[in-house]
């Protein structure tokens, strides 16, 4: 057994403190409490944002703007589950990894599921943790009523699965 | 650690034992969800350096393997003819460390594509025990009990297991 530090003790609160902050700004966009609130006050002035089909964007304001579109046009209804964390420190700055499962309503009312992985980043401003950069990879984003295999992503959103079905011996 | 630090901790009545614990669990968690995504990507070689050389697989119908080289094997083979996609999405860690070793267990929530290219759902429990060689966390013994692995069209009271399960 090594010998334990201060570096040790400091790094287990901010991984705590990193999952604490990104579950509750999951929960607070679930609730819808307002993107301008939100993204002000857990994000950097500088966060990139980058969700593949849905946009990428560099600054809150842009940020905001992203979000509200997405949030007030398509998907009105979702639950943002995140597992698998992954927390790297590294000082004043941090690194953060998910997997998602995301349950929503699209803006025409259809159910989907959203699987992807999210990849962010974190910089430590007066004491507090926030996001810095935020992106997510889709693997699907299919129709209730197909699947991954039959619809991986709903007419308008372009994307592919990332699997081989010409392996596949039928 | 530092006098200081020591006295601070000892006052809470917190020893280093609690906080190389907790440590150990972090460790534990991470190696875990990290070889969740590994397995996601096909990249086996990565997820055996985390097996010790004698460990153990046992997972009821996706097979059974004893070492690594036969771990290797199977892992590869479920790979390239079973599961042509799968996200291992996995919850509710129970970690208890014991010195050396350790015992994780997870709920998993996995969509995937079979073998035969439908998509299903599989959920089951992990249980994993571990071992501490030379200062590093490796997988001893590999454990999943699938609770079922059903078509997406049909769901799990229809269909529960799209392949004969043993477990």
């Amino acid at each position: 057994m090594r010998n334990i530090n201060q570096t040790d003790i400091q790094t287990l609160l901010d991984k705590n403190a990193i999952e604490e902050l990104v579950y509750q700004w999951d929960y607070l966009t679930d609730e819808r409490i307002g993107s301008d609130e939100l993204i002000d006050s857990f994000c950097t002035n500088d966060v990139i944002y980058d969700a593949g089909p849905l946009g990428r964007t560099e600054g809150k304001e842009a940020f905001i703007e992203a979000a509200r579109e997405i949030f007030d046009k398509e998907l009105l209804f979702t639950r943002h589950m995140r597992h698998n964390p992954i927390i790297d420190v590294d000082g004043d700055e941090a690194t953060g990894k998910w997997y998602a499962d995301i349950p929503s309503i699209t803006g025409n009312g259809k159910a989907v599921w959203i699987q992807g992985t999210y990849e962010l980043g974190f910089r430590r401003v007066n004491g507090n943790w926030k996001i810095s950069k935020y992106t997510f990879e889709f693997s699907y984003m299919t129709d209730f009523a197909k699947g991954w295999v039959k619809e991986p992503f709903i007419e308008g959103v372009p994307g592919e699965l990332n699997w081989q079905p010409e392996s596949i011996e039928q | 650690m530092n006098q200081e630090m020591s006295e601070q901790i000892d006052k809470k009545k917190i020893s280093t034992a609690d906080i190389q614990k907790l440590l150990d669990k972090v460790a534990i968690k991470e190696l875990w969800y990290n070889n969740c995504y590994l397995i996601d990507q096909g990249e086996v070689d990565s997820v055996m350096e985390t097996f010790t050389e004698d460990a153990v697989m046992n997972t009821g119908a996706f097979g059974n393997a004893e070492g690594r080289d036969a771990i290797r094997e199977m892992l590869e083979e479920l790979l390239a003819e079973e599961l042509h996609f799968t996200r291992h999405m996995v919850h509710m860690p129970l970690i208890e460390i014991d010195g050396d070793k350790a015992i994780g267990k997870w709920y998993l929530d996995c969509p995937s594509i079979a073998g035969n290219g439908e998509a299903v759902w599989t959920q089951g429990t992990y249980k994993h025990t571990f071992r501490r060689k030379n200062g590093e966390w490796k997988i001893d013994k590999f454990t999943f009990e699938a609770s079922y692995v059903t078509p997406y069209d049909k769901g799990w009271a229809k269909e529960r297991f799209i392949v004969e399960n043993n477990g």
